[in-house]
């Protein structure tokens, strides 16, 4: 079986969808860190 | 479900050879076999520790091990298991079968999806160098505990380093999973008619999402109580320690429906194919998975009813706890309806599907038990505790996973696997896992707590019965081993449908898969959704 470097490129609109999912998912978690880190610095 | 056009093909440009071909893979089947060897790699280590705690413990006093060793052996059995062998081979298992499910040509993020995985073995080289450090492994169990876990030494840093890069290899494989599924499905492919592995992988995604960044955050907060001075955790510097708790358990409870829904989605792929039917009560199998995922957020303090709460809040962990029961029944009584009046029969996949019903719910039985207050007194922190979670966690999330490796290894090979030793691996380990963690019921319910390597005498029968299912189950894992590289190494040639009952895009590709599939996304037909699955 023939192989290759395999970063087959999707249509350009679902690559643009699947990125805007990637950022605001990971800014969710950013968000999440920092809230139970903030918890613990500022909760009593 | 039926495909207008199911279009796999092979292009032929300049490949990277040998390492290189591995290190820099973008391809999802690729990185899928490489999570799943590394998978099965750290059950073979973690499993090597479960040798050691069953050994010390077959009879009572101390024989091989010293309890500061032993303690090391219980804390990197959980964390190796856990997040080296249980999370990676679902990851690997999504890696491979997301895609072709939904008709995709391969993830949404191929260079992060890289990265995920091979960011794991270093976490992992990290963690496991800590057993050759002069402060030894971490020793205060899994949920790493303070003040308890903050009196190890140095190693502890390395420790907490891993945790956090095997929370940032699980980070970005939830996006990769979610950021797939919501944008590269093929046309037709509705949210409603995606195969129930999908379904159960995008709220597994979600949850992780959500409940990693916890666990970093607590662990971030012990690694400065340990090295910088500060008292996030520490009374005597105003901070409190049973705020870990909470913290560590609302990581801690959605982490073990992390482990079990990617599992019960595989067993909602096998039993309607080996029951030649289509599953029973599709869509209330997708509701009851994303109220287990809510449910899963609000019951994080059954795990702490002991460390004391006012009795409102007991009141609620308990019944919320209770709740979790309903959906998880609507599953088992949707697999057992789909079986019902089927024509079925019995490859290794489909019993390994089987005995995941029966045991997994004998360990949902005995969670129900753990769930109420005043019984949770008596059992909590005893082998009772250690038998519930085993049952869960390997007659049902292992074995879950067992049954996937021989679902899926045709279409990965492109062989069948031996189905006698497949049958023979079956039965062995179906019943020298029960000889090993059904004894530990009553051992608990008699008083044995867990995490000790001595223990009274009158514990000594059950425990050397635990352990020689122990030992038997670890060798029948040898022969698991063994026939999946007989299967990889050749066999006899396996069909694009592999199996007669199968249904799904993923079978309308040739065995083995090829590296390309679904460049160009296939249409899926409304019209024969579903009912090409009744018996004719």
């Amino acid at each position: 079986m023939a192989r290759q470097d395999s970063n087959r490129e999707a249509p350009v609109t679902r690559r643009r969808g699947a990125r805007r999912t990637a950022v605001v998912l990971a800014v969710i978690a950013g968000i999440i860190y920092a809230a139970f880190i903030g918890r613990g610095v500022f909760g009593g | 479900m039926t495909t207008q056009t199911a279009h796999a093909d092979d292009h032929h440009h300049e490949a990277p050879k040998g390492l290189a071909r591995w290190l820099f893979t973008t391809n999802h089947k690729e990185i899928g076999s490489l999570y799943l060897i590394f998978s099965l790699a750290m059950f073979l280590v973690g499993g090597a520790m479960a040798m050691i705690i069953r050994a010390e413990l077959f009879s009572p006093g101390l024989q091989l091990v010293n309890p500061e060793f032993f303690n090391q052996m219980t804390t990197m059995h959980a964390l190796v298991m856990i997040f080296g062998a249980v999370m990676p081979a679902f990851v690997g298992l999504a890696n491979w079968m997301v895609p072709m499910m939904i008709g995709a040509p391969d993830m949404a993020l191929p260079r992060m999806n890289n990265w995920s995985f091979w960011i794991l073995p270093f976490a992992f080289l990290m963690l496991l160098s800590t057993l050759f450090m002069p402060s030894g492994a971490p020793a205060s169990g899994w949920t790493l505990y303070p003040p308890l876990s903050l009196q190890g030494g140095n190693s502890f840093a390395f420790v907490i380093f891993a945790i956090h890069l095997m929370g940032i290899s699980s980070i970005m494989g939830a996006i990769n999973i979610i950021a797939t599924i919501l944008n590269m499905r093929a046309p037709g492919m509705t949210l409603l008619r995606m195969p129930l592995f999908v379904w159960t992988w995008l709220i597994t995604a979600f949850l992780l999402i959500a409940v990693m960044p916890v666990l970093a955050g607590a662990v971030t907060m012990l690694l400065t109580d340990r090295f910088f001075d500060t008292s996030f955790f520490n009374a005597a510097g105003g901070g409190d320690p049973v705020m870990y708790q909470h913290i560590f358990w609302f990581f801690g409870h959605p982490e073990v429906y992390i482990m079990i829904l990617p599992a019960f989605g595989i067993i909602s792929e096998i039993i309607p194919t080996f029951s030649r039917k289509p599953l029973f009560g599709y869509t209330a199998m997708v509701y009851a998975t994303a109220s287990i995922a809510f449910l899963s957020f609000i019951v994080w303090a059954h795990h702490m009813f002991t460390v004391g709460m006012p009795l409102g809040a007991s009141l609620f962990f308990m019944y919320a706890t209770m709740i979790i029961a309903v959906p998880t029944g609507i599953k088992v009584f949707n697999w057992v309806s789909t079986m019902w009046r089927g024509s079925m029969t019995f490859e290794t996949p489909m019993l390994f599907a089987i005995a995941f019903v029966i045991l997994f719910t004998i360990g949902g039985l005995s969670g129900v038990m753990l769930a109420i207050v005043p019984a949770d007194f008596q059992y909590h922190d005893t082998y009772f505790v250690v038998a519930h979670f085993h049952y869960v966690l390997v007659t049902g999330a292992v074995f879950a996973i067992m049954a996937a490796a021989y679902y899926w290894l045709p279409k990965w090979t492109g062989h069948m696997y031996d189905e006698r030793l497949g049958k023979i691996h079956f039965w062995w380990s179906t019943i020298s896992v029960n000889v090993l963690f059904f004894p530990q019921h009553y051992l608990g319910l008699a008083g044995m707590p867990r995490r000790i390597p001595d223990y009274a005498v009158q514990f000594a029968e059950f425990n050397m019965i635990s352990s020689i299912g122990g030992f038997a189950f670890g060798l029948a894992q040898l022969l698991f081993v063994y026939i999946v590289i007989k299967c990889v190494r050749g066999g006899e040639k396996a069909t694009a449908q592999v199996w007669e009952g199968a249904r799904g895009l993923e079978w309308t590709v040739p065995s083995p898969a090829p590296l390309h599939t679904f460049d160009t996304p296939p249409l899926v037909d409304d019209s024969l959704e579903h009912k090409d699955r009744l018996p004719s």
